[in-house]
C-alpha cells in the first residue's frame, strides 16, 4: 500500500502498533485510540502518524476527516469482567459507527478473531470460515467471543447498508515484537514460571508473524467486498503450543515446564485455521514459525544468545 | 397501557406463532402491513382477508421497492431458525436483514426487534432471575445450532442501527411464549396427548417464565413506546417462574392424562427472567400460568374436557 490515506483504529495494540508504523512509511496514516500509553502515541507521531483521541463506544467524529481511502479497524474492548453492555457498545456499535464515518472509503478491514468459532471436537481440524460459530467464553475475558461475534454481525450489516467493501479477518494466534501469545509464554519461561496448557485437549494453533501481517494487509483489503468477505488470518503451519514453547526453550537454553489447568485463563483454547481463502487473497506466509519465533526473541531480548 | 391506533405498522414474519395474534389484533385499529417470504400462498391470502397488506420479501436479500418507507412503527419478529449449521445464512437473515430493514424504516417513530433469552449464558443457579445486564454466550440449541449466535448478532445489528439512524428501538428478549397459537407448553401438551414423553434436563431443573399470548399482544405497544436511542433492551417473560415439569403435570392433571418425562443431559437450558424493567414499562401480566394453560388447551383442543 502506497500513498493512501488510511484511518487506523486501535493502533496501540500489539498487532496494530507495528502495522501502523509499517504503513506510515509510505502512506498518510491517521490513528484513533484512547492512547492510555502516551509514549506509544509519541512514537506513532514521530513516525508521521496523525493521532486523535477517540472512545469508539462514544465517538465524536466532528474533527476527524472522512475522506480516507482505507479503514483498518483493530481496536477492541477486551477487559476482564462482565460488562457485556460496554463490550457491545464498543465492539459492535462502535464498529458500525466507525464504518459509517468512513463510508466513502475504498475498503474496510475489520479485525475479528478465531475465538468466534465453536471448538471443533478434533483439535487438529482446520476450521473453515463457514464452520460453526458460538465460541466458548474465555476465562480471561468473558465478553470477548460473544462481542467479537457481535462485531462481525455489525460489520456485515454495515457493509451492506453503506455499500462499503469490507473484509472481516479472523485472527488466529499473532506473535511479534510487541507481544502475542508465544512471546508472553516465553516471558513466563524466562521468569521461571510454567506455561499453562489445556489438560484434555491439544492446543494446536496457526501462529502468524508480524511481518506476514504487514505483507498481507494489502491483499486482504483488496479482497474486500459487499457482502463482507470473511477470512481466517493465521499462519500456514499448524503447531501445538507445547511444541513451539519447547523450541523456544531449546534455542535459549531455558528449562520448560507445562502446567495442565483447564480453568487457567492463560491456558489457551486454540483452533487451527484453514487458510485456503487468505492464501487466495494475500498469498502464502513468508515466515516459518521456527524462524519467526527466533526473530521475535532476538528482537525482544537482544541480551539472549540464541543457539543454532 | 398504550394501545396503538391509527398507526401505519409493519410486522415482519406475520404468520409466526407470536406475530400472528399481534398482527390480527393491531389490524383492527391500524393500517398493518406484513412481510415474509410467503412460500405458502394460502397463508398470505388469509392475512389479506384479515385486512393486512402483504409483500413478499426475503430479508436475506430484500427488495424494498414495493414496500412503503413511511411506517410509524415496525415490529420485527421474523427470524431464521433452522436445524442446519448454516451460519452464514443465519447471520445474513438475522443480522444483515435486521440492519437493512432498519435502514429502510429509519423514519419510523420506533422499531421493535425480537430477541431471545436463550442468548444468556445459563446461570449456575437455575432459579436465579436473569437481568438484562447479565452474561451473554448462550450454548448452542440442540435443534438449531445457528440460533443463539445469530440472535446475538441480530441484537448487535439492532443496537448499531438505533444509533446510526437515530431510530428509537426496543430489543425484547422473549422467554417462553405460549397460547392458542402455539409455543413450547402447547407443543409439550400435544406430545403428552399423543402419549409421548416430555423432554427435560436430567441434571438441572427447567425453570422458565412463560408469558401468555394475550399479555404479549397487550404489552407490545407499551414496549414500543419505551423505545430509545441507544436501544432499550428488556426481558419479556411472564411474572412467575415455573418448572417445565410442574406446568406439564398441571396440564396433564386438568385433562386427566399421565405425564411422562424423558431425562437427558442434552436439551434446552431455560432461564427465569428478572422482569423489573418490563414491569416498569408495561406493568404486570394479567394471565397467571395456570389460567393461561387452561385457556390454551381449551382453544387448541375443544374436544378435551377440562377438570375444574
Amino acid at each position: 500500500m502506497k500513498n493512501e490515506k488510511i484511518l487506523f483504529a486501535g493502533l496501540t495494540g500489539q498487532i496494530g502498533f507495528p502495522l501502523a508504523l509499517h504503513l506510515a512509511r509510505d502512506n498518510e496514516v491517521w490513528g484513533i485510540a484512547r492512547f492510555r500509553d502516551e509514549s506509544k502515541r509519541k512514537q506513532l507521531e514521530q513516525a508521521g502518524v496523525t493521532t486523535c483521541h477517540m472512545d469508539l463506544g462514544r465517538p465524536d467524529y466532528a474533527n476527524l476527516p472522512d475522506d480516507f481511502g482505507y479503514l483498518i479497524h483493530f481496536a477492541v474492548y477486551q477487559e476482564g469482567g462482565l460488562d457485556f453492555d460496554e463490550a457491545f457498545r464498543v465492539n459492535a456499535e462502535g464498529t458500525g459507527l466507525l464504518m459509517a464515518h468512513c463510508r466513502k472509503a475504498k475498503a474496510a478491514l475489520v479485525m475479528s478473531s478465531c475465538a468466534v468459532y465453536a471448538l471443533p471436537q478434533d483439535p487438529n481440524h482446520p476450521v473453515k470460515e463457514t464452520d460453526p460459530l458460538n465460541g466458548p467464553q474465555s476465562a480471561h475475558c468473558p465478553t470477548y467471543a460473544v462481542s467479537k461475534t457481535a462485531e462481525e454481525a455489525v460489520a456485515r450489516a454495515a457493509a451492506r447498508q453503506l455499500g462499503l467493501p469490507t473484509t472481516i479477518a479472523r485472527m488466529n494466534v499473532y506473535y511479534g515484537t510487541y507481544g502475542g501469545l508465544p512471546p508472553w509464554q516465553f516471558e513466563w519461561m524466562l521468569a521461571g514460571m510454567p506455561v499453562p496448557v489445556q489438560p484434555n485437549r491439544a492446543s494446536v494453533c496457526s501462529p502468524i508473524h508480524e511481518d506476514d501481517i504487514n505483507h498481507q494487509v494489502g491483499g486482504l483489503l483488496a479482497g474486500a467486498s459487499v457482502p463482507a468477505t470473511i477470512v481466517n488470518w493465521g499462519g500456514d503451519e499448524a503447531v501445538e503450543v507445547r511444541t513451539y514453547s519447547s523450541y523456544m526453550a531449546e534455542i535459549t537454553g531455558l528449562k520448560i515446564q507445562f502446567q495442565e489447568a483447564a480453568d487457567d485463563p492463560l491456558a489457551a483454547r486454540t483452533v487451527v485455521a484453514d487458510n485456503t481463502r487468505s492464501r487466495e487473497l494475500a498469498g502464502d506466509c513468508q515466515v516459518k514459525w521456527r524462524e519467526g519465533m527466533r526473530r521475535v526473541i532476538a528482537a525482544r531480548h537482544p541480551e539472549i544468545k540464541l543457539r543454532a | 397501557m398504550k394501545a396503538l391506533k391509527n398507526e401505519k405498522i409493519l410486522i415482519t414474519g406475520p404468520m409466526g406463532q407470536i406475530a400472528f395474534p399481534i398482527a390480527v389484533e393491531l389490524a383492527k385499529d391500524n393500517e398493518v402491513w406484513g412481510i415474509a417470504r410467503f412460500r405458502d400462498g394460502s397463508k398470505r391470502q388469509h392475512l389479506e382477508s384479515l385486512g393486512i397488506r402483504t409483500r413478499s420479501i426475503d430479508l436475506a436479500n430484500p427488495g424494498f421497492r414495493d414496500l412503503p418507507d413511511d411506517f410509524t412503527y415496525v415490529i420485527h419478529l421474523a427470524a431464521f431458525i433452522g436445524p442446519k449449521p448454516n451460519f452464514d445464512r443465519a447471520l445474513t437473515v438475522n443480522a444483515e436483514g435486521t440492519g437493512l430493514l432498519m435502514g429502510h424504516c429509519q423514519k419510523a417513530r420506533a422499531f421493535f426487534s425480537m430477541s431471545s433469552c436463550s442468548i444468556y449464558a445459563a446461570p449456575q443457579d437455575p432459579y436465579h432471575p436473569v437481568k438484562e445486564s447479565e452474561a451473554l454466550s448462550g450454548e448452542a440449541l440442540p435443534y438449531s445450532p445457528t440460533y443463539i449466535a445469530s440472535k446475538t448478532a441480530q441484537e448487535a445489528a439492532a443496537r448499531l442501527c438505533a444509533r446510526l439512524f437515530n431510530l428509537p428501538t426496543t430489543i425484547a428478549r422473549m422467554n417462553v411464549s405460549y397460547g392458542p397459537n402455539g409455543g413450547l407448553p402447547a407443543y409439550q401438551f400435544d406430545a403428552m396427548l399423543a402419549e409421548k414423553p416430555v423432554q427435560v434436563l436430567s441434571d438441572r431443573p427447567s425453570i422458565c417464565s412463560p408469558i401468555y399470548q394475550d399479555d404479549i399482544v397487550a404489552q407490545v405497544g407499551g414496549l414500543l413506546s419505551a423505545a430509545s436511542v441507544p436501544a432499550k433492551i428488556v426481558n419479556w417473560g411472564g411474572d412467575d417462574g415455573v418448572d417445565v415439569e410442574t406446568y406439564c403435570r398441571y396440564m396433564a392433571d386438568i385433562v386427566g392424562i399421565k405425564p411422562e418425562f424423558e431425562r437427558s443431559p442434552h436439551g434446552v437450558k431455560h432461564t427465569v427472567t428478572d422482569n423489573s424493567l418490563r414491569k416498569a414499562i408495561v406493568g404486570d401480566c394479567q394471565v397467571k400460568w395456570q389460567e393461561g394453560m387452561r385457556r390454551m388447551i381449551a382453544a387448541r383442543h375443544p374436544e378435551v374436557k377440562l377438570k375444574g
